[in-house]
């Protein structure tokens, strides 16, 4: 039941709304949160939803014996509990059909025998890096441990960032469930047109720019290099506006419940660097991997080899966070290099003047997102041949060219969904925000799954 | 309150009311025009189509022209059905049961004539499938069960019989073993999708097509699917809006032509079709489980016709279509051997079964005054108290 379907919007999502005003009582309507939220989970994930039980449950108690333990090597054993078995979970179900086949491939015949029946459960990467973050917290004495298990289990499992973030931090989120009152209509009002405002772009933009270029970048050698780096140009763009939506909406149902949750884009194409890139794009991910990740390894203050490596780690796991796969594996390490040779040129790369910087981040941008929508070696060796050696006409759809055209206007806006006031739209952007919602609904059973789903 | 919280209260009310009730006439327009344009869609040539959607706008005037026969017929049947709508009266069965008509009825009664020539009862129940489907399940069903099908020889098909059965023929029923539709809230992804939307669209363009060239008949060229005046004699048969058949030559119910001779010498394999029965019972026990009321008849044959073999062959089919009646607790009014009986004279006989309004109101009028005992009260109240008269 993702959040563009006619079941989340129609039944789910008012159903829930209605039944969570009408509790007095915090706990009460924690308590029914945490129910609706698990049932919205076992929907995506089935018994799965047993596990995100498990990870709540030990890193609620590690929270708990943090706290009460002051000995700095307990603690430190403590904290190690709860990593061992967050990474060791998402380990597990990400990584382990990677490990099986590659060291069969190595092998070259079936050394490992798979699990059968083993997938990867929906928003495990998400809720075990939101729910270890809180773990760690605590550890820092950065946060007070919760000590109340109905608050912890609603800020892991609340419906609206579960499956695909953002990752909000525990110092936002829990604060604003220990202190839930009543629901401020306004936010609700500025929660309803951004989640519409997510609909939109996720069904009328995203969904319409993969329905012209999946055919194209699903079969790389059969086209030349217009239409490839045409649908590689979608692709980014749909990425973009896929993603984002799906914040959007996010967002405007925290927005719903009275809560409000971390900006997760912001305006990522107008990037002119890498580093500023990461500062734009799945902002609450490269936050976390920056604080738990790269600043533990050493951040930047021990060297400038040692920046870089650490800059090379934490992007490379982040693109192994993606998936168990080589492509992520290239992104990943693609942006890492990325950001080693920025460091090294950035202050000669601040002189050139600034369409040349956005010109060339762009470019930089697409190149990184080949590896990212080839799934296979082959592909991406077909579109590299391809999209350099063939050129020929154009034979993309004109709509094609026209969704481009429509994604990159939007993407170039100087405002994004994070800087309008969706409480306080005019009359006729709110009529025509309706009506474009009517043309999504109608397109929902055309609309797929958001592409981060899949990690 | 606040006035500026006031005022984003008032477009959120606005905003979501305006959503739900674009997409909810949506949905309502997808859901009325579904089943009419999946039917136009599905069944019968484009002339047909624009011809009783023609007719259906002038029921007083006009008459479509067509070649008999189940090819036909059947098309026009599960057009019609999305046509006419609801049914009150429902009249199935064989081509003698052509001249039933809604004249026979009072007004305010709906009626549809289903007869189909030449037919299996397979094919009667898909008419009566989609006459519930498009308008909800009829009242009352007169049921022409001749007693000279039962003794046919060859298969009767059932709705298990594969598509690709030879026996079949004019092609299996058009929903042949498919999945009844979904109901409506498990159907929303569909109703509220952008192609059904297209298709209705569609649909109402072709409609206002219909509509614009509605008002002029068309020149009776002997051809097919000409819309003409029904108030003129045609050397061709032709349908009218309430589902029933003129002879050609006929004009307001009198016939002035002949047809062939249709039963051949009685002597001879003729014999009651166990099978037919077993089919007979299965289908109406079918129809009588949704609720209707069904009164199995057989029409007189003309008596001019009947030897003492036949005679003996048509006493026994009868009494076999009473005993199927019985089982099911439906009427059973076999009127085979007494055409006298209800005033059918030799010019009402168009050739030996085939019957003409006038004797078809004496078969409406015997079932009346007690030849359906159960289903009495339920007739008189939808039968017009003129046909009673003699």
């Amino acid at each position: 039941m993702p959040f563009n379907s006619l079941q989340f919007i129609f039944l789910f999502l008012p159903v829930v709304l209605v039944l969570w005003r009408l509790f007095r009582r915090r706990q009460h309507a924690l308590a029914f949160m945490i129910g609706a939220s698990y049932l919205f989970y076992a929907l995506a994930a089935g018994w799965y939803a047993l596990l995100m039980v498990v990870s709540t449950s030990v890193d609620f108690a590690v929270g708990l014996l943090l706290d009460a333990e002051q000995r700095p090597g307990r603690r430190k054993l403590i904290l190690c509990l709860s990593l061992v078995f967050n990474l060791g979970l998402l380990s597990f179900f990400k990584y382990y059909g990677f490990v099986v086949d590659s060291v069969n491939t190595l092998a070259g015949y079936p050394l490992l025998q798979a699990v059968a029946g083993v997938a990867l459960p929906a928003g495990i990467s998400f809720y075990t890096f939101q729910s270890m973050g809180y773990s760690i917290d605590v550890y820092r004495r950065d946060l007070k441990p919760s000590k109340s298990f109905i608050e912890f289990a609603s800020f892991v499992s609340l419906f609206p960032q579960l499956i695909a973030g953002p990752i909000v931090r525990p110092k936002l989120l829990l604060p604003q469930l220990a202190a839930q009152g009543p629901v401020d209509n306004a936010r609700v009002t500025s929660g309803a047109m951004l989640f519409a405002a997510g609909l939109c772009k996720k069904v009328l933009v995203a969904d319409r720019l993969a329905w012209y270029a999946d055919p194209i970048l699903n079969a790389p050698g059969a086209y030349g290099s217009v239409d490839l780096w045409l649908a590689m140009v979608a692709f980014a763009l749909q990425i973009y506006f896929d993603f984002s939506g799906y914040t959007d909406m996010a967002r405007g149902l925290a927005r719903l419940l009275g809560l409000e949750f971390s900006i997760n884009f912001d305006s990522p194409y107008h990037a002119r660097n890498p580093s500023d890139f990461w500062k734009r794009w799945h902002v609450s991910l490269s936050s976390w991997l920056r604080d738990y990740l790269y600043i533990p390894l050493g951040g930047n203050r021990k060297g400038r080899g040692r920046t870089g490596l650490n800059l090379f780690i934490t992007m490379f796991l982040g693109g192994l966070w993606h998936g168990a796969g080589v492509n992520f594996i290239v992104w990943g390490s693609f942006h890492g290099l990325l950001l080693l040779v920025y460091h090294r040129i950035e202050k000669p790369w601040s002189t050139l003047p600034r369409g040349v910087q956005h010109a060339v981040m762009l470019f930089v941008l697409l190149v990184s997102w080949i590896p990212f929508r080839m799934h296979t070696m082959h592909d991406l060796g077909a579109f590299a041949v391809h999209a350099t050696l063939a050129p020929h006409l154009p034979t993309a759809p004109p709509q094609l060219w026209g969704y481009v055209l429509l994604g990159a206007g939007l993407s170039a806006l100087p405002r994004n969904s994070n800087d309008i006031r969706w409480g306080a739209l005019g009359w006729p952007t709110t009529l025509a925000l309706a009506l474009l919602v009517v043309v999504a609904v109608l397109h929902l059973n055309l609309s797929s799954k958001f592409i981060y789903f899949a990690f | 309150m606040p006035v500026q919280t006031a005022s984003q209260i008032r477009k959120l009310v606005v905003f979501v009311t305006l959503v739900v009730a674009l997409l909810a006439a949506i949905w309502h327009a997808n859901r009325t025009t579904r089943d009419q344009a999946a039917a136009l869609t599905a069944a019968g040539s484009t002339q047909l189509r624009e011809a009783l959607q023609r007719l259906a706008r002038l029921p007083d005037r006009a008459s479509v022209t067509m070649n008999p026969g189940p090819i036909n017929e059947r098309q026009l049947r599960h057009v019609n059905a999305q046509l006419v709508g609801k049914v009150d009266v429902l009249v199935l069965g064989q081509s003698d049961a052509d001249h039933m008509s809604q004249t026979f009825f009072r007004k305010g009664v709906r009626f549809y004539n289903g007869f189909l020539s030449n037919s299996f009862f397979a094919y009667h129940f898909e008419v009566f499938e989609d006459i519930v489907r498009a308008g909800g399940v009829p009242r009352l069903v007169l049921y022409d069960a001749r007693c000279l099908t039962l003794v046919k020889e060859g298969d009767e098909p059932g709705y298990d019989t594969p598509p690709e059965d030879p026996i079949w023929w004019a092609g299996a029923p058009f929903r042949h073993k498919a999945q009844p539709p979904p109901p409506w809230y498990r159907d929303l992804d569909s109703l509220l999708s952008l192609q059904q939307t297209e298709l209705t669209l569609q649909t109402w363009q072709d409609e206002r097509q219909v509509r614009e060239t509605v008002a002029d008949l068309d020149k009776d060229t002997g051809a097919s699917f000409r819309v003409v005046d029904r108030h003129v004699r045609s050397k061709v048969h032709r349908w009218l809006a309430d589902g029933s058949r003129v002879y050609p030559g006929e004009l307001d119910g009198v016939l002035s032509t002949r047809g062939s001779v249709r039963i051949e010498d009685s002597q001879g394999a003729r014999k009651l079709n166990p099978q037919r029965v077993a089919m007979l019972e299965a289908f109406v026990r079918r129809m009588a489980a949704t609720g209707t009321t069904v009164v199995l008849y057989s029409p007189p044959i003309d008596p001019r016709a009947l030897t003492p073999g036949l005679t003996a062959q048509m006493t026994g089919a009868g009494r076999a279509a009473a005993q199927v009646a019985q089982r099911l607790g439906v009427d059973s009014c076999d009127l085979t051997l007494r055409a006298r009986e209800i005033g059918c004279q030799d010019e009402d006989f168009y050739d030996q079964t085939h019957l003409s309004r006038a004797c078809n109101r004496g078969i409406v009028r015997k079932l009346v005054s007690g030849c359906a005992p159960k289903t009495q009260q339920l007739l008189r109240d939808l039968v017009d108290p003129d046909v009673l008269k003699r």
